[in-house]
């Protein structure tokens, strides 16, 4: 701040050549004002008192003299920041004396003998009022920037005490109503008793300040592990003895807020934090004080926590019915009260479960800051809140832990944060992608990369929208190119993150992407294995079943045929040369028969010497034959040894000229098959609908199961 | 005759009332110059004639603070001497001789002036 510099004397004399003189003596130094007597040295001093270093002041003058204008002086305060010098010739000690006593900085006696110790004086003390004022004016700068940082401090703990609070009730899992009620039922109460019981001189502003302190009362709970804050069931020995740590743990966190202790909202945030589990038979914890010892603001605390914890549902009970819980208070069974305490709530209990409980969310009072911290009313968004060097460092410890969690994992994990459109992932990412850990423009880069197909990230993306704050997770499996260019299965398993006063704000989304590739390869193994027979490697029956099925459903709905063939005499086989050449006889089918077939043709093995064709796209019965005669063909000259007596006969069946199901088609077949069989075997038979009138007995081939 | 050296009779340490004007002749000149315009003394006959009292001791004291500064120490001291006596609440007779003296030097201070051919 610029102040005029103090540049100019000021002298003061009714004679005109006591000025000059004086004058003489300073002009080169100093710039000179004159004036002839009291008022006119106001009326300069008014229009130039932050120019001026010093005063030369006469005694007698007229209209207002020496004395009286050190008096008007004074009064503005102005001899703090201006020396005064009495020019008298009266050199009588008394006046020296008056002079000092009003305020003077020196008495100079007139004439003047010296001028230059004169000059001196003046300078010393003109320098000497230099830097005292530049000393006040730092001072002055420091007070304003020490009162600035106080009342930041003031804004920011009550920002913390907001934001642990709020912290404590995410953790537990509690709704943001247990503070709000406990809240103002402690205020309720507090008025009650002021209102009865005014001995106890309880203020507005006093009750103000301890029901914002209440709202601090569980901040400990943020030092308690999950596991015991959330356990649904009955707490073991050691772990309540933890749970009960959380009060000594609130006021060791409060105690850390800095600047915090100096205020006066602190004692009842500490009392109420130390002491809310105090009982009034000192069988409280943690100290266990007894009766009045117990502070007031905490026995009431005390009493809305339990009221709540009744009424409420808790991880580990259900609530209890109003009357019930006030039952259960006044009994004594859910701890010891103060008995005027007791009778108090008694008697406002209905109205404070009232106004409190059945409320609805919706109806619910605005949020109002603590007070007693000086700190405008409004939510003040996370943006603003300027945290203590402690609170920082807590912050940074859990994200510390989190971090290396993540790590120690060994998982792709990833948080992605819309605003800043940043995402960080774990480093198994890393490995496994090769792609950078922290990404800007995350959106971007993502349909670049190439790690993701388009049409599965924009199905993704599509599905992200769905997601809601009650329903905030999503599961999805993908396809992903990772590092090396081979593509594989991941499971992508996610959480999307909100926000704002309603929660509406989706600020981003934390997940796992798992590769789940080998589960998919082994399930296609499993599907593959399942669709073909374990000893040819041929199709079997259920691949058959589907290829069918499937060429049925098809709206193409082109034609195909299906022969059924059956060994004959393959159990011969079995007895003469044993099972192994049989295995290898059917090995020897496998290998051979396919060959035969055109490469759309399906080959399976559908019973112990039972084969199928699929024959895809052939509906004409001249064709059909044909093939059948070239699989006889087969079997009865191109397998195995010579005078083996093996053939085959074979039973064929159109689609859709023969049946229009599979089950239609497999007992056609059968009856072909059986057609064929009786006419002597080594043949084919191509279904005819007039075999249905003919003797037939189904083979087991086909059991009549539906 | 040059100032200082007229005035000498009357001012009696030269060396003194010089520094007082900072060496600065000039500036004393023009005050000892003015000096025979001064009221104070023929304002002081006034207020004495007519019993004013108060009046006399403000003149006097004025005058005094002139002639001291200008070096004119038995005048001065004549002033300072008549001062004292008025604070001491004399009157009349009493101040006559006082008032005499101061008259007289006064007198001799204009006389010296007079003499400088300035």
């Amino acid at each position: 701040m610029q102040t005029p510099c103090r540049d100019t004397l000021l002298i003061v004399d009714d004679s005109e050549l006591n000025r000059a003189i004086l004058r003489e003596i300073f002009y080169r130094e100093y710039r000179i004002e004159e004036a002839e007597n009291g008022r006119r040295a106001l009326e300069v001093v008014a229009r130039q008192q932050d120019r001026l270093a010093a005063l030369l002041l006469d005694l007698v003058m007229p209209e207002l003299d020496g004395f009286g204008v050190l008096e008007e002086l004074s009064r503005q305060g102005l001899l703090e920041s201006i020396p005064v010098f009495l020019i008298t010739a009266e050199t009588s000690a008394d006046i020296a004396l008056q002079g000092y006593e009003n305020g003077v900085m020196d008495v100079i006696s007139k004439p003047i003998t010296d001028p230059s110790i004169v000059r001196k004086r003046v300078g010393n003390a003109v320098e000497l009022f230099r830097g005292r004022n530049q000393l006040a004016q730092l001072v002055e700068e420091q007070v304003q920037t020490i009162k600035a940082q106080s009342e930041k401090l003031r804004t920011a703990n009550a920002s913390i005490i907001d934001m642990l609070s709020s912290v404590i009730e995410f953790r537990s899992g509690e709704s943001g109503q247990h503070v709000r009620r406990i809240r103002q039922a402690t205020r309720m109460l507090l008025q009650l008793l002021a209102a009865e019981y005014p001995a106890y001189r309880l203020s507005p502003e006093e009750i103000e300040m301890v029901a914002s302190a209440a709202a601090m009362h569980d901040i400990g709970k943020i030092l308690i592990p999950d596991y015991i804050l959330n356990k649904p069931g009955r707490l073991t020995a050691e772990e309540f003895e933890e749970m009960k740590n959380h009060t000594v743990y609130g006021c060791e966190i409060l105690e850390s807020i800095p600047f915090f202790q100096e205020q006066e909202l602190f004692r009842y945030c500490y009392d109420i934090c130390r002491h809310h589990h105090e009982r009034w038979d000192g069988l409280g914890y943690p100290d266990g004080l007894s009766g009045g010892d117990i502070p007031l603001w905490s026995q009431v605390v005390s009493l809305a926590d339990v009221y709540d914890a009744l009424v409420s549902e808790r991880v580990y009970k259900k609530p209890y019915p109003h009357p019930v819980a006030v039952e259960m208070i006044r009994s004594g069974e859910c701890g010891a009260f103060n008995p005027l305490l007791l009778g108090l709530f008694l008697r406002c209990a209905d109205e404070l479960h009232q106004a409190l409980y059945l409320q609805d969310e919706t109806g619910a009072a605005p949020y109002s800051p603590p007070v007693g911290l000086g700190r405008a009313a409004g939510y003040h968004p996370p943006e603003e809140q300027r945290l203590s060097d402690r609170t920082l460092a807590l912050l940074e410890r859990e994200r510390q832990k989190y971090h290396w969690l993540s790590e120690m994992s060994g998982e792709i994990l990833f948080d992605y944060d819309r605003q800043s459109d940043s995402v960080e992932f774990t480093e198994k990412y890393q490995e496994v992608f090769g792609d950078n850990l922290r990404t800007l423009h995350a959106s971007d880069h993502i349909h670049r990369a190439g790690q993701i197909a388009p049409e599965d990230l924009q199905r993704i993306e599509g599905e992200l929208k769905a997601l809601t704050p009650e329903s905030a997770l999503y599961r999805t499996e993908v396809q992903l190119t990772v590092r090396g260019g081979r593509r594989v299965w991941f499971e992508l398993y996610m959480r999307s993150l909100w926000e704002g006063e309603s929660g509406q704000v989706c600020t981003g989304y934390m997940g796992k992407l798992s590769s789940i590739d080998e589960l998919k390869r082994e399930s296609a193994r499993w599907r593959q294995r399942a669709m073909h027979d374990y000893l040819t490697g041929l199709y079997n029956r259920q691949a058959l079943e589907t290829r069918v099925s499937e060429a049925i459903r098809d709206p193409a709905g082109s034609p195909f045929s299906l022969l059924f063939v059956d060994l004959d005499n393959f159990k011969a086989v079995n007895d003469t040369k044993g099972h192994l050449a049989g295995d290898q006889l059917l090995r020897e089918i496998a290998e051979k028969l396919p060959q035969k077939m055109r490469a759309t043709d399906m080959v399976a093995r559908i019973g112990g010497d039972e084969f199928a064709v699929f024959l895809e796209g052939l509906g004409k019965e001249a064709l059909l034959a044909k093939k059948a005669g070239e699989v006889c063909h087969f079997f009865r000259e191109e397998l195995g040894e010579q005078g083996l007596g093996l053939s085959a006969s074979v039973g064929c069946v159109r689609y859709p000229a023969d049946g229009q199901s599979y089950k239609a088609l497999l007992q056609r077949a059968d009856r072909a098959l059986y057609t064929a069989k009786s006419r002597g075997k080594n043949q084919f038979a191509l279904y005819d609908g007039e075999m249905e009138g003919e003797q037939y007995r189904p083979s087991l081939l086909f059991p009549t199961e539906d | 005759m040059e100032l200082m050296e007229a005035l000498r009779p009357v001012v009696a340490d030269e060396e003194q009332t010089l520094r007082r004007f900072m060496g600065n002749l000039a500036l004393y000149r023009k005050f000892a110059l003015k000096f025979p315009q001064d009221e104070n003394m023929s304002l002081l006959e006034e207020a004495a004639a007519a019993g004013d009292w108060p009046a006399a001791e403000r003149f006097a004291h004025t005058l005094k603070g002139v002639a001291a500064n200008l070096g004119f120490a038995e005048l001065a001291q004549a002033a300072a001497e008549l001062v004292t006596a008025l604070r001491q609440g004399a009157e009349g007779a009493a101040l006559s001789p006082l008032l005499a003296e101061v008259r007289a030097r006064h007198r001799e201070v204009l006389a010296a002036i007079a003499r400088c051919d300035c």
